[in-house]
């Protein structure tokens, strides 16, 4: 198993607990804060992970990201910049419905799957410039080492936040 | 950086979180469930790092250190290497009850210690050795079982830090 097999199967099956955690909530669980005010929905969580690895992998292939390239601001009604979330902001995200919110996460982890599986081992240590101005150039370990372990907690939260939601059970 | 650095990259960021978050917490506000049923940090971090236990013990083909350097006792908790919380009842959870943050996080650096050891001696190779685990069709691999154990201890950790961030916003730290 090479180090970009074990990546994307890291994802690939973190990705499942995803789909797991979300299986039969309503649009309305998307949308709650059980852990309080301030505190973030899973509807926000699931973009705010999706966003992130959206622009790794176009920061990864050069390509622009499926956000843009496919115009999910619209689907979510965020066109032109997007705001930055403050926890007070989070309740004014809006998830719409599952088909958008997940239909945007599907497109991504395809992408995903595209140009990481492309990557050879070789790959892993060339420095890529940062998509954000003012950024240092990072290697694309560093890179896909933020999906790993930022998108993988978050996935965790989701799985928590639905055993608020919907009672005990192995979350 | 080949594939058991990548893991043992995530486990050191993983225990650095765990550090983060309840170092020099009071015990009560680690054993504090959330909600009524909702796991703890203590639960949490105990759970995580039992799954890595026993799961870098079975690799090593060695006792856990669960027994075999007493952490069960230390946790009150019976000798007993089939137990890592998966499949708790919310009875169980709450009976989970740490004095103090050193003990989850003594038993986290225990485990990321020797898994860091053990991953130093990984070559590429090896992570497709077949594990003699029959009840799987196809039989799991070295790096199918470490991948399972970052992407389960990760999920984790990121609760520890979401129950540490609610805890907070209630007031419920530095009081």
């Amino acid at each position: 198993m090479s180090s970009v097999d074990l990546y994307i199967n890291a994802i690939g099956r973190s990705d499942a607990d995803l789909k797991r955690a979300l299986d039969e909530l309503t649009t309305e669980d998307l949308r709650k804060q059980p852990a309080g005010e301030g505190s973030n929905p899973i509807g926000w969580l699931v973009w705010h992970l999706t966003r992130t690895r959206d622009n790794i992998v176009a920061n990864i292939s050069g390509e622009t990201s499926v956000w843009e390239r496919e115009g999910w601001g619209k689907g979510f009604g965020m066109e032109g910049d997007l705001p930055r979330f403050a926890p007070e902001d989070v309740h004014l995200f809006d998830p719409q419905d599952f088909e958008t919110l997940v239909g945007y996460f599907d497109a991504v982890a395809e992408q995903t799957a595209k140009v990481v599986g492309a990557l050879t081992d070789a790959d892993m240590d060339r420095l890529i410039e940062s998509n954000t101005p003012g950024r240092p150039a990072q290697t694309i370990t560093a890179r896909l080492g933020v999906i790993l372990n930022d998108n993988i907690q978050h996935i965790g939260q989701v799985a928590f936040l639905r055993g608020l939601i919907r009672g005990h059970g192995w979350y | 950086m080949e594939g058991a650095e990548l893991v043992a990259d995530a486990l050191g960021r993983i225990n650095r979180i765990l550090h983060r978050a309840m170092d020099g917490i009071p015990a009560e506000t680690l054993n504090t469930q959330p909600a009524a049923e909702a796991n703890s940090m203590s639960w949490l971090a105990w759970h995580l790092c039992r799954v890595q236990d026993r799961h870098i013990s079975d690799l090593l083909e060695l006792p856990q250190l669960w027994v075999a350097d007493g952490w069960h006792a230390k946790f009150g908790m019976a000798k007993d290497e089939k137990e890592t919380g998966t499949g708790h009842s919310p009875a169980q959870v709450e009976a989970l009850q740490v004095d103090s943050a050193d003990l989850p996080l003594g038993y986290a650096d225990a485990v990321y210690e020797r898994a860091k050891q053990y991953l130093a001696t990984v070559k590429p190779a090896d992570l497709d050795a077949a594990i003699n685990e029959p009840q799987y069709d196809p039989l799991p691999t070295v790096g199918v079982r470490l991948v399972s154990i970052i992407s389960d201890n990760i999920q984790h950790a990121g609760q520890v830090m979401y129950v540490r961030g609610l805890l907070e916003r209630q007031g419920w730290l530095g009081v």
